[in-house]
């Protein structure tokens, strides 16, 4: 069991590092870098701004843009005598940068048609495979401490949310089984795909004003009650500030179970072994739930990775609807201020969360049915 | 741990005040329920104003901490002894450069230490050592050095005398230098990556200390018992929660359902509605000139050659001529063209106020002959005929028959860009593309992610881009006609992006600014002059200041928000619970 | 499973009357044709969108009229009413069609070419090309697809084409895994095999035996596809992130004018109900179809 969850860990290193090598690229060819935020800003002189990206390594190859970022570049270029400049660096990595003047460009030694060089400061950044994942632009604070604050809100709707999906799931496919071509099964298979059908954005603020603007029994947006207090309190005293939100999560994971449940079901009681308990003269119930249900349910598992992910991820339309402070809302702003810490974390974090969600799903397989056996 | 210490101490201080306040009757500490206002947006994300550069940043930090020089809320302009500022006077030396302010004495920090000079050096030394990563380069261009003679008092000395040094002291606040000097020391450049950004332990000396932050929530502060200038004698509401709210409709609906004591901005979809149930009594409202300007901005120059205004010697670079917008008569014609009713009924819903230039009619400086161009299409369609722009063969655009910088046959074809995301500019661009393509033009807009429109502005690559742009208050004069000299003309960082350069105006805005003795009356003259200047040549298309819309719940007691600030009396809010 | 097997045996032929039968079923099957006539008459009339309103109809969906704006379904001669500045919404929303539905499904279609492309090449050939390429797909699948959607706008610029681009670039794994899974084990099937051993080239194996039966599988996919697309669409365009005005497109139509809400409720109405509408006959159809083809249901 150990020896297969490592080596499920080591098989995802290869894809730890695609999405690493994937997402930098891309993020490398959006418009506009994080200097060019940093230096929009008409109060830099061009020269400060063009000084800036040599000292962010801004005009460094991809290659070692992306090398610096994963590991860090301490160990690229380090001062070894104290002077606060570096005068040590690895092969691939420029120890000085041209002297520039007022308008950026690089000044020349007129006698011997050189350029002027001076000394760069040493390199101050550990890289994500050791925690440092930079500063984010707009926050103004290490990326992760901004992602951290924000996973609280998103594992709590995640976890109700799939808690919902899967048992109402679970429960309705069950019943449209037992059903089967009854006005049940037929309203709940419809009602399913129509919930599924309105835009997620829609569908909650369409909640909102029903529920919180009409009826005025449930409350419109956020979290917790606005107090001065300076945490929400315990989950269980505002759980009515999570109805809503759940309900638009959770509409997609009841339709999926409930569907896919149903189908299961059936398949279970049409299958040869039940056919025997039958004609043995077992209980009807008892055939639908001991055998039915149970080996129904397995299957139900391989749903579980994607949707651990999706907990896991936050939802970034619902987050905004409601203003859920979770990670998901984070990403949406990000890239238009060109904060790409921010962005990658993210992103880096998801790929993670996705990693877990399909381990956690399949060793949850392989415990349930014991056909499967971990070699 | 930490937290709980920082709980229980300031629940004891609290306690401790209650004690003291309890038998001073009705109004006491705190004893109005907190006012909740919408955050429409994301975090505040730095509670220390050396280093804040958004405005959400600034809400917090205005209400936690005074302003260097207050600025008066009727008269909207920067005074001794005003409201919430720590300034109470100041004297100009001989000189003109050394100028001396004298410091209220009656400000404590919210750990009982004053607020003295030192709060305001400790500011000053930072920011002017040009380490930290916000630069404030008017302010470290213009303060040549700063001493403190006394705990009150604080002489700056300025590089050189003008009209604008007031200004330019802006983003100035004191900070408590005791705190500040344990926790940040000499590492401005390290500021933005304290924790004590977002979790100051001091501030005062405005109506609220810090509470708490609940990142993505909301911001808490409370009632701050050492506030001397509360008008009721004693800061009333409990305290103030600035809660994020990320829907705009969902906000409104908050609003409507009493969870919000109070909206700055009423969005446009909603201001007839609340204007409506603000007379029914349902809610309190106030309507006021807004803080923002809508403008179109012209390429002048050659935007396949885009260059800076001036080389290193500071002569004028010849920068060659836009085809179309190079010629002042096209750049009119789509002035006299645009129909500001039907824009402001169908963009604005009727709140839109045109305007001539970027003074509002509330600005000291705004020169009373100063019109907007008339909606005139007739006048528009000569100017375009005048300019060699006709359309030859009957399809009903224009081309260049014998214009001035495009090539003959050329269609009088231009691109406007504006920020996508905005209802309002969506509405506006797609009604004046209609209005202009009347006129014979053939107008592509483009709705452009703004990071992208604002790197194609300064790279001065574009036909027309149109934003809009926030106005300081108090407005300073210079602040955006400066935008239109030579030297702010670089390509990738200034703001001159139309290239304009007009000697006359070059001069009068150096001139109003340097002019001795600094008379009012004369530098409005000067103004007025330059101001006609733009609007003539028009290097952009000056288009609409909205009004905004303020409503308050009816609980809310004593809320009187005025043009120069909503807040200036937020200490005497009282709500009483419903 | 003996039946299945002799089946095999002329794969062909029985395959074309399994697809006739499955027709014959579909035909049959009521919801079903309801749902594709609704669907099918969308896209005619989104495809004669410019044709409708500039000859018949005679607006201009950007031409904005201010004095009209917020006007009501059935008034001054607007079947569905105005906008916020007064711009034809029938008009509007014909053209939206176009869009949105175009980019559900250009989206899907290239999706599906690359995911069917890669997923047979990979099945068939395996080893090296087979362990390369699920690499790249379980890494594109291991980003959140939001988060991929996210991370691609903010590369390209917000527009119909670079939408359908995206959609195309992320969204083909899932037929990739399902073709690549169906290649190989018709692979080992005897009647593959058997054309292998006869010399048949693998272009020729590929489009006479693997390619037809995998038909009804892409075309299940196609429709789930334009479904979760169209509702894509409108959840990015209320993320700042879809296509902008003055293309209309279902999504930001209602987006917009959500905040309008209590000025024109007519203005959601319409497009969500073209939303929802059009999204569910799609999930109706998936479903008809993959019932038709479904064996097991068959009588």
């Amino acid at each position: 069991m150990i020896k297969y969850i490592i080596r499920r860990l080591l098989q995802s290193i290869p894809i730890f590092f695609g999405i690493t090598i994937f997402s930098y690229l891309l993020i490398s060819l959006a418009p506009g870098s994080p200097v060019e935020i940093l230096a929009f800003n008409n109060r830099l002189k061009p020269r400060e701004r063009e000084e800036l990206k040599y000292i962010l390594g801004a005009n460094d190859p991809l290659p070692v843009q992306y090398l610096r970022w994963l590991l860090g570049d301490d160990w690229m270029r380090w001062d070894s005598d104290g002077d606060g400049l570096a005068d040590a660096a690895v092969f691939f990595v420029d120890l000085h940068a041209p002297e520039l003047n007022d308008k950026g460009k690089p000044l020349i030694d007129e006698d011997t048609g050189d350029a002027l060089l001076r000394a760069l400061p040493a390199g101050n950044q550990r890289g994500i495979l050791r925690g440092d994942f930079g500063n984010s632009i707009y926050y103004k604070r290490a990326a992760l401490d901004v992602l951290v604050e924000r996973l609280p809100a998103t594992l709590e709707l995640g976890v109700t949310s799939l808690l919902v999906g899967l048992i109402m799931g679970v429960a309705i496919g069950i019943i449209a089984a037992i059903n089967r071509g009854g006005w049940f099964d037929q309203s709940s298979r419809i009602g399913a795909v129509i919930v599924n059908s309105v835009p997620n954005f829609g569908l909650g603020l369409l909640l909102i004003l029903v529920f919180g603007v009409t009826l005025g029994i449930l409350p419109l947006a956020g979290r917790c009650k606005t107090t001065i207090d300076d945490s929400c309190p315990p989950l269980p005293s505002r759980l009515e500030y999570l109805i809503l939100p759940t309900i638009v999560l959770a509409a997609g994971g009841v339709a999926g179970y409930s569907r896919y449940m149903r189908a299961s079901m059936l398949d279970v009681v049409s299958q040869d072994y039940v056919r025997t308990a039958r004609a043995k003269g077992l209980n009807e119930r008892i055939i639908w739930l001991r055998h039915g249900m149970r080996n129904a349910l397995i299957p139900i598992a391989t749903f579980l990775g994607p949707s651990i992910t999706f907990l896991l991820s936050g939802a970034a339309v619902t987050e905004s609807v409601f203003s859920w402070p979770g990670v998901g809302r984070l990403l949406i702003q990000a890239p238009q201020r060109r904060d790409y810490t921010v962005v990658m974390i993210v992103v880096v974090y998801g790929a993670i969360a996705n990693i877990i969600g399909y381990l956690l799903s399949d060793v949850l397989y392989a415990l349930i049915d014991p056909r499967i056996r971990f070699d | 741990m930490n937290r709980l210490i920082r709980i229980l101490s300031l629940s004891m201080l609290l306690l401790f005040f209650a004690a003291l306040f309890a038998p001073a009757a009705a109004q006491d500490l705190g004893s109005g329920a907190p006012i909740i206002e919408p955050n429409f947006g994301d975090d505040p994300t730095t509670f220390n104003p050396i280093i804040a550069n958004d405005g959400t940043s600034y809400d917090v930090i205005n209400r936690m901490f005074p302003d260097f020089i207050g600025v008066d809320s009727e008269t909207i302009a920067y005074m001794g002894g005003a409201k919430g500022g720590l300034v109470s006077s100041w004297d100009i030396a001989e000189d003109g450069v050394t100028y001396t302010f004298h410091l209220r004495d009656d400000m404590v920090w919210s750990d009982g230490t004053p607020i003295t000079a030192g709060d305001v050096a400790w500011f000053l030394k930072a920011t002017l050592s040009g380490e930290t990563t916000s630069p404030r380069q008017q302010l470290q261009d213009s303060v040549a050095s700063y001493e403190v003679v006394d705990d009150h008092t604080l002489n700056i000395v300025f590089n050189e005398a003008n009209c604008t040094l007031i200004d330019t002291l802006n983003p100035v606040y004191p900070v408590p230098a005791h705190v500040y000097e344990e926790v940040y020391g000499d590492d401005y450049a390290g500021m933005d990556e304290n924790d004590y950004n977002l979790n100051p332990t001091v501030s005062g000396g405005e109506a609220f200390v810090f509470s708490n932050f609940r990142p993505g929530e909301q911001t808490t502060l409370l009632a701050n018992p050492d506030y001397t200038q509360a008008e009721m004698g004693a800061v009333i509401p409990e305290g103030w929660v600035y809660k994020v709210v990320t829907d705009q409709v969902v906000q409104m609906e908050q609003f409507f359902a009493g969870e919000l004591s109070f909206v700055d901005s009423v969005p446009q979809a909603n201001r007839d509605d609340v204007r409506a149930r603000g007379e029914a009594g349902e809610f309190q409202t106030f309507e006021t000139p807004a803080g923002t300007i809508r403008f179109l901005s012209l390429n002048i120059a050659d935007p396949n050659n885009p260059q800076d205004g001036l080389d290193e010697d500071g002569n004028a670079i010849d920068q060659g001529h836009h085809p179309i917008l190079g010629d002042v008569r096209v750049r009119q014609a789509l002035n006299y063209g645009m129909n500001f009713d039907e824009i402001n009924e169908g963009a604005f819903f009727g709140t839109g106020v045109a305007v001539a230039s970027h003074v509002r009619p509330t600005d000291w400086s705004f020169p009373a002959g100063l019109e907007p161009y008339p909606f005139d299409p007739d006048a528009a369609m000569a100017l375009l005929d005048e300019a060699g722009f006709t359309d030859a063969d009957g399809d009903g655009l224009r081309e260049c028959n014998g214009c001035m910088h495009a090539e003959e046959g050329a269609p009088l074809a231009l691109t406007v860009k504006t920020n996508a995301g905005n209802t309002s500019q969506e509405a506006l661009y797609t009604i004046m593309q209609d209005q202009w393509n009347e006129l014979g033009f053939d107008i592509t807009v483009e709705f452009v992610e703004f990071g992208t429109l604002v790197s194609e502005f300064t790279a001065q690559t574009y036909d027309a881009i149109g934003v809009f742009w926030g106005l300081a208050t108090p407005a300073n004069p210079n602040g955006i006609a400066d935008i239109f000299l030579p030297g702010a003309d670089v390509v990738g960082s200034g703001y001159n992006t139309q290239s304009f350069n007009n000697p006359r105006l070059n001069e009068l805005i150096e001139e109003a600014r340097n002019l001795p003795g600094c008379d009012l009356e004369t530098r409005k003259a000067m103004y007025g002059e330059a101001y006609q200047i733009l609007r003539d040549e028009s290097p952009w298309i000056w288009i609409s200041t909205g009004n905004v819309l303020l409503a308050a719940q009816t609980n809310v007691e004593n809320w009187a928000p005025r043009a120069g600030g909503a807040r200036w009396n937020i200490d005497a809010w009282t709500i009483e619970e419903q | 499973m003996t039946r299945l097997k002799k089946k095999s045996l002329h794969q062909d032929i029985v395959s074309e009357s399994l697809t006739r039968k499955a027709l014959r079923s579909i035909w049959r099957d009521k919801l079903t044709m309801i749902a594709l006539i609704f669907v099918l008459t969308l896209s005619v009339v989104a495809l004669f969108a410019p044709f409708i309103t500039d000859t018949i109809m005679r607006v201009d969906p950007n031409e904005p009229t201010t004095a009209d704006k917020f006007t009501p379904p059935l008034q001054k001669g607007y079947a569905l009413g105005a906008d916020d500045i007064g711009r034809d919404q029938l008009a509007r929303l014909l053209h939206a069609s176009g869009v949105s539905m175009g980019i559900g499904f250009f989206g899907t279609a290239l999706s599906l070419s690359i995911g069917l492309v890669l997923g047979m090449a990979s099945g068939y050939f395996g080893g090296g090309v087979d362990d390369f390429m699920n690499w790249i797909v379980t890494t594109i699948d291991s980003i959140p697809s939001l988060f991929l959607l996210i991370l691609i706008s903010s590369v390209l610029s917000y527009s119909a084409e670079s939408l359908i681009i995206t959609v195309g670039l992320i969204g083909w794994t899932g037929t990739y895994r399902l073709i690549r899974g169906q290649t190989f084990s018709l692979r080992a099937k005897e009647y593959v095999i058997a054309a292998q051993a006869l010399g048949a080239n693998p272009r020729r194996i590929i489009f006479q035996h693997i390619l037809p039966n995998l038909i009804s599988v892409t075309v299940i996919s196609l429709m789930l596809g334009i479904a979760g697309l169209i509702l894509a669409e409108s959840a990015l365009s209320y993320l700042g992130l879809g296509v902008q005005p003055p293309q209309a497109t279902w999504g930001n139509m209602l987006t917009k004018s959500i905040q309008f809400f209590r000025l024109g409720p007519h203005l959601i109405i319409f497009p969500i109900l073209l939303i929802s509408t059009t999204v569910l006959c799609f999930y109706i159809i998936g479903d008809g179809i993959r019932d038709a083809f479904d064996p097991t249901l068959q009588k």
